[in-house]
């Protein structure tokens, strides 16, 4: 009896390592994968338009006409500069981190003009939100245009609808005028 | 060796119930019926409230992104209006039962994989409407006149709603679609 309730109280102890551990890997692990594929040919730090299919996959219920670009960014080394040049009509960008916590959007009336640039930096952990509340040295609240990353990787995305597929290329090509990379200047410590 | 057996059963056993039990929380959290008496949910509040993080891990594990908040809202049916489950053996005809935003999209994809081959989507600039200005669309797997949803053959479908709101709409308003079932093989 006693071993039955120990083998019990074991197998209690697996379901809640195990329910935990998936929660906390699985999802990410799995998008980070999908991700990694669709970067596959562009790496990080580099904005680039989806083919529809991978649109569809990221996007199942946006139509495929649309165009969407994305820069998978890591600010673990440097920040990044996102340089939005996107063509008239409506659009959104939106940048995500890699858990798919979206942490900034803007369409086109909100943006008030299509070329535009976002700072992307990695947000000050505890210990270094600590000592910059000790020295007074707060960093800038996130503004339209600078954009404090919970996590040091992620995706911004553009979406710009089209009325029709036959325009998907020049839409395409329109959108792709947009450029992502890191910031010349070195990450003050 | 039959102790060892055992524990490894026990262990092999508390570590699925542990995965299963979490994939299905993920799955049910967050998740809100829009209006009683329609099929359409949300995850939209979900993503705002306490179990944003299984919100999000819901769409993680699909490999998708959920809408840009405060600019896209969706919403999905996985069932008809009379709560059949959606499936390919089925025609669906999806009726407009009142003004539509500027901006709609309607998909119908595989449930659960959201598998994008098989994806198929009908929206504001490329739909066709009646004479008396009426909007309907027909989901089945063989080609239908008008406004026609190819589905994926499947066992289970989704219909997943986007649309950018007007400013005086709600982004927690259901989606002005009707889900009926026409016929079935």
């Amino acid at each position: 009896m006693m071993r039955h309730l120990f083998w019990l109280a074991v197998a209690l102890a697996a379901a809640m390592t195990a329910h935990a551990a998936f929660t906390l890997f699985v999802p990410g692990w799995l998008f980070a994968r999908e991700v990694a594929r669709m970067a596959s040919a562009n790496g990080t730090n580099t904005f680039f338009i989806l083919p529809p299919e991978d649109q569809a996959q990221l996007f199942p219920g946006l139509p495929r006409q649309g165009v969407t670009g994305i820069c998978l960014f890591d600010v673990s080394a440097a920040n990044v500069t996102f340089s939005a040049d996107l063509p008239d009509g409506f659009w959104v960008a939106t940048i995500y981190t890699d858990k798919a916590e979206a942490i900034y959007s803007v369409n086109h009336r909100q943006s008030g003009s299509n070329i535009f640039n976002v700072s992307l930096s990695l947000a000050p952990d505890l210990i270094e939100s600590l000592v910059m509340a000790t020295d007074k040295e707060r960093p800038e609240i996130d503004s339209g245009w600078t954009v404090m990353s919970p996590e040091p990787r992620g995706l911004a995305v553009v979406w710009y609808p089209i009325t029709e597929a036959g325009l998907r290329a020049g839409a395409a090509e329109a959108v792709g005028r947009s450029r992502c990379g890191p910031e010349k200047s070195a990450r003050p410590q | 060796m039959r102790g060892l057996i055992a524990a490894f059963t026990y262990i092999a056993a508390g570590a699925a119930v542990g995965c299963f039990s979490a994939y299905a929380l993920i799955q049910s959290s967050g998740v809100e019926h829009l209006q009683s008496g329609t099929p359409w949910i949300s995850r939209g509040l979900g993503l705002a409230g306490p179990w944003n993080y299984h919100a999000r891990a819901h769409y993680l594990i699909a490999g998708r992104l959920p809408p840009a908040p405060g600019q896209l809202t969706e919403a999905t049916a996985e069932t008809d209006d009379d709560n059949q489950p959606l499936t390919s053996s089925c025609r669906y005809r999806l009726t407009a039962t009142s003004p539509l935003p500027r901006w709609w999209s309607l998909a119908v994809a595989e449930s659960a994989s959201a598998n994008a081959t098989v994806q198929a989507t009908a929206d504001s600039d490329n739909v066709i409407r009646e004479a008396d200005g009426s909007l309907s669309i027909v989901a089945s797997v063989s080609p239908e006149p008008g406004n026609w949803l190819k589905t994926p053959v499947a066992r289970r479908l989704t219909v997943i709603y986007s649309a950018v709101p007007a400013n005086n709409q709600k982004f927690t308003s259901p989606p002005p679609f009707d889900v009926k079932r026409e016929a079935c093989r």
